[in-house]
C-alpha cells in the first residue's frame, strides 16, 4: 500500500493510466480502477484544501499533489486524511468561497491540522517555493551575508 | 583526556550541559574541581552543524514524549545554547523583588533571596564569558535590516532606548571564536562558533583544565541518597541502555526545568516521599514561560530580514513597570526573522492572510516579545502516574494557563509592536502568540528565603539536602522579563564559586 502511494505521490495523476495498464495485466483490473479513482478524488480533494490553507498563485497544483501524496503514504495518516476528505462530501464541486467556508467549520479538527502542520514544513522546505519568494536556503556555503546585504537596506526614512 | 571511576565519590556530578551545566562544571574545573558531566545527547561537532533546520531538530532536538504545552529544548552536548539566539539583557533591580515591586497577590510570587548588587559581578563575569556586545571592550553588535527597521520605527513612535547592545554573539573576531558572517541559520546551530555555545567554549576549556570528563549520551535517571538523606551519586542510561551508578561528592541539576523537575519527583523514596528536595512541595510549580509573542509586518521596501542572525537588536523602553499600564511588570521587544518554515511555524493563520506574509517574505519585517510572567503554583509539571517513555521514566506532564495580568501584558506589547511598523508604512501585520514551544523556561525549584516558600537558597543549594545544588533557571524566583540565559550563566558561576569555597573549608 505505502509503495503504491508514494508511487501515485511521486509521478502525480497524469501517469495513473499508464501504471494501471503495466501493473495489471491479470484480472482485478475493475477493482483497481476503483479504488484508483478513490485515490485520485482523494488526492485531488487533499492537494485543494493544501492550496487553501496556503495558496500561492505562483506555484504549480503538482507541488501541492506531491505534499498530500507523501501525506498519504504514511500509514499513520490514512485514516484521518481519508475520513476527513470524505467528511467534506462534494468538496471539489463548490465554488472558493464555499471550500474556504467549510475548511474554517472544521479549522480546529484533527483533519484539517493533519493537512496543516505537515504542509507547513513540507510546503515551506521545498525548492519550487524557495525559488518563487527568492529565498537561498543554506548560506554557509556562500559565506553568509555578511558581505551580501544584511545590512544593505535603502529605503528607510531619515526621521 | 581525564576520566573519573564510577567508584570515585569525590566528584562533583553535574547533570546536563547546556547554559547552566556546562557553566558551573568549567567554573568548578577552573578552581581545580573535578567534574563529571552526564549529558543525555551527543555530541556534535562543527562538521555535524548544518543550516538544514529539520534535519538540525533531529539531530539536536528534545524528542521525548511529553503532555501539555510544548517546551523547544535541545539534547545534545551543549543543550539548547546550540540552538538559542543570544540575546542577554540583565534583569533589574526592581525585578529581582517581585513580590514588593508588583503585590500580585493573589499569585504565588516572592522576591528572590538575593539583589541585583550581589550579582552584579558575575553578570560581568558572565558578560565577559559568552563576550556580550556592548559591554567591556566589546563593540555593538552590527545593525542589520531587520534592526534598522526596528529602530526606524521605534523612534517614529517616540522610543528611546534602542539598542544592539546585549547579544551574545562575536561582533569581531573574540576569545578564540570568529566574529559573525550572518550566515541566519542560529537556532540550527552557528556553524561557526561566532554565538556563544558552551558546546564550543566552557566544555572544551573544561576538558583543557584536565579536572573534568564529560559523558555524552548518559541520561540520568535517578539520584541516590544515603540515611542521613545526603546525596551520594546518581543512576544513568548510556547509549546502550546500560544503566550505571556514578559516585558523587555533591551534584548540580541543570537538566532545564522540565528535566530538573522530572529528575527530582522521580528521586523519591522513603525519606523523600514527595520526590527529593520537596519538602516543600514547590517542585514543579511556579514555572514560568514569560509573556511571549511575535509581531510580523509586510513593509513597503525589501528587508531580508533572513539573511542575518536571527535576534540581533532590541527596543528596551517598556521595560519598567507603570501602573498605568494596567499590569505589573515590563517587556522588552527584540528582532526576530526565521526561515519561511520557522515564519510560518509561529502564524496559526492560513489562506490568504498566512500567503500574504510568505509570497513578500523579503518585505517582511519581525519583532519577538518578552515579558514578566507572575509566579503560580498551578502551573506545574507532574509526572505522569502510568505513561512512561523508551527509558522507562514517567511522561512529564504540564499545566499552564496565563495570568490575566499576562494577558494584559501581551495585549499591550502587540500593540506597541504593530505601531512601530504601522509608522513606517507596514501593508500587512499579524500578531502572534503560539511558539512552536516554549523557548524561556524558568520557576519549580526556585530560590527562597524560606524553606516553605521554595526548594533552594541563594546559592541554588537546596534547602533539604545539603550537597544537591539546582544550577539552571529552575531555581529562578520570579521570570522578569529578559530572556533568561545570561541570568542562569551568572547564577552558575557564582554558585561554582561558592561550591568551591565550601569545598575548600571541607563543609562540602
Ligand atoms: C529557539 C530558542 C531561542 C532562544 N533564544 C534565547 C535568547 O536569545 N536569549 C536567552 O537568554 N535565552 C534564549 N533561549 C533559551 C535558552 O536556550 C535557555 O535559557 C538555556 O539554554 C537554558 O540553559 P539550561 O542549562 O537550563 O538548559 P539547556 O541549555 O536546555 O541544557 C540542558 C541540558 O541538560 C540535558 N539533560 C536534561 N535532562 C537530563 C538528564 N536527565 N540526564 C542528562 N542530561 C540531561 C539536556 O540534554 C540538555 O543538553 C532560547 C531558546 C530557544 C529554544
Ligand atoms: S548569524 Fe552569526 S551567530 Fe547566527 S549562525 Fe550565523 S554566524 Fe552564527
Amino acid at each position: 500500500m505505502r509503495t503504491r502511494r508514494r508511487f501515485i505521490a511521486a509521478t502525480g495523476q497524469a501517469t495513473l493510466g499508464v501504471w494501471v495498464v503495466t501493473s495489471n495485466a491479470h484480472g482485478a483490473l475493475a477493482e483497481t480502477l476503483s479504488v484508483l479513482e478513490a485515490d485520485t478524488r482523494l488526492l485531488q480533494t487533499l492537494a485543494r484544501v493544501a492550496r487553501l490553507i496556503y495558496p500561492h498563485d505562483g506555484l504549480s497544483d503538482s507541488v501541492y499533489v506531491r505534499i498530500v501524496g507523501d501525506l498519504l503514504g504514511d500509514p499513520q495518516n490514512t485514516a484521518t486524511l481519508s475520513i476527513g476528505a470524505a467528511n467534506l462530501g462534494e468538496f471539489l464541486e463548490l465554488d472558493e468561497a464555499q471550500q474556504i467556508a467549510a475548511l474554517q467549520r472544521i479549522e480546529n479538527g484533527p483533519f484539517f491540522n493533519a493537512v496543516k502542520t505537515p504542509l507547513m514544513g513540507a510546503l515551506y522546505n521545498s525548492p519550487e517555493l524557495w525559488t518563487m519568494i527568492d529565498y537561498a536556503g543554506p548560506s554557509f556555503p556562500f559565506g553568509g551575508y555578511i558581505n551580501r546585504g544584511f545590512d544593505d537596506i535603502d529605503w528607510l526614512p531619515t526621521s | 583526556m581525564k576520566t573519573y571511576a564510577l567508584t570515585d565519590d569525590s566528584v562533583v556530578v553535574v547533570i546536563g550541559s547546556g547554559a547552566g551545566g556546562g557553566t558551573v562544571a568549567n567554573e568548578l574545573a577552573q578552581q581545580g574541581v573535578d567534574v563529571v558531566c552526564l549529558e543525555a545527547g551527543g555530541r556534535m561537532s562543527f562538521a555535524d552543524i548544518e543550516n538544514d533546520p529539520p534535519a538540525m531538530d533531529e539531530r539536536m532536538g528534545w524528542l521525548d514524549k511529553r503532555i501539555g504545552p510544548g517546551v523547544w529544548l535541545c539534547k545534545t552536548v551543549g543543550g539548547t545554547t546550540v540552538r538559542w539566539s543570544g540575546i542577554t539583557p540583565r534583569f533589574l533591580a526592581h525585578e529581582f523583588k517581585a513580590r514588593t515591586s508588583y503585590g500580585l497577590n493573589a499569585t504565588s510570587t516572592i522576591d528572590w533571596p538575593l539583589t541585583l548588587e550581589e550579582l552584579e559581578p558575575y553578570y560581568d563575569r558572565a558578560e565577559d564569558k559568552m563576550g556580550v556586545s556592548g559591554t567591556g571592550d566589546i563593540p555593538l553588535y552590527p545593525e542589520t535590516n531587520n534592526y534598522k527597521v526596528l529602530h526606524a520605527g521605534a523612534t517614529r513612535v517616540g522610543y528611546k532606548q534602542i539598542t544592539t547592545k546585549h547579544v551574545a554573539i562575536n561582533p569581531v573576531a573574540r576569545d578564540g571564536r570568529p566574529g559573525c558572517q550572518q550566515l541566519g541559520f542560529c537556532h540550527s546551530g552557528c556553524k561557526i562558533g561566532a554565538k556563544w555555545s558552551t558546546l564550543y567554549t566552557e566544555i572544551p576549556k573544561a576538558e583543557a583544565t584536565g579536572h573534568f570528563e564529560i559523558r555524552p549520551n548518559s541520561m540520568v535517571l535517578k539520584i541516590d541518597h544515603d540515611k542521613t538523606g545526603k546525596v551520594t551519586g546518581v543512576v544513568y542510561r548510556d547509549r546502550d541502555g546500560v544503566l550505571h551508578e556514578q559516585k558523587a561528592r555533591a551534584v548540580c541539576v541543570a537538566g532545564n526545568v522540565v528535566e530538573t523537575t522530572r529528575l527530582l519527583l522521580s528521586s523519591k523514596s522513603g525519606l523523600f516521599p514527595e520526590g527529593l528536595a520537596n519538602g516543600s512541595g514547590h517542585v514543579g510549580r511556579n514555572h514560568m514561560r514569560h509573556v511571549m509573542g511575535f509581531v510580523y509586518a509586510v513593509m513597503p521596501g525589501p528587508v531580508n530580514a533572513h539573511r542575518a542572525s536571527r535576534q540581533n537588536g532590541m527596543v528596551l523602553d517598556e521595560l519598567d513597570h507603570r501602573e498605568e499600564r494596567g499590569f505589573a511588570g515590563g517587556y522588552i521587544m527584540e528582532t526576530a526573522a526565521g526561515a519561511p518554515d520557522a515564519l510560518m511555524g509561529t502564524m496559526s493563520t492560513w489562506g490568504r492572510s498566512a500567503t500574504a506574509f510568505t509570497d513578500r517574505y523579503d518585505h517582511v519585517a519581525g519583532l519577538f516579545v518578552t515579558g514578566e510572567d507572575p509566579a503560580e503554583a498551578s502551573n506545574r509539571i507532574t509526572l505522569h502516574p502510568t505513561e512512561k517513555d523508551e527509558a522507562g521514566l514517567p511522561v512529564p506532564v504540564l499545566e499552564y494557563a496565563d495570568h490575566p495580568n499576562s494577558v494584559a501584558m501581551r495585549k499591550h506589547a502587540m500593540s506597541a509592536g504593530a505601531a512601530i511598523y504601522e509608522s513606517l508604512g507596514a501593508t500587512h501585520l499579524y500578531m502572534s502568540t503560539e511558539l512552536t514551544g516554549e523557548c524561556h523556561n524558568m520557576g519549580v525549584a526556585r530560590m527562597s528565603e524560606n524553606p516553605r516558600d521554595g526548594v533552594t537558597n541563594k546559592w541554588g543549594q537546596a534547602h533539604d539536602v545539603p550537597n544537591l545544588f539546582i544550577s539552571d533557571g529552575s531555581v529562578f524566583s520570579s521570570s522578569a522579563a529578559a530572556n533568561p540565559t545570561l541570568t542562569i550563566t551568572a547564577l552558575a558561576i557564582r554558585q561554582a564559586e561558592h561550591i568551591a569555597e565550601r569545598m575548600r573549608r571541607r563543609e562540602l
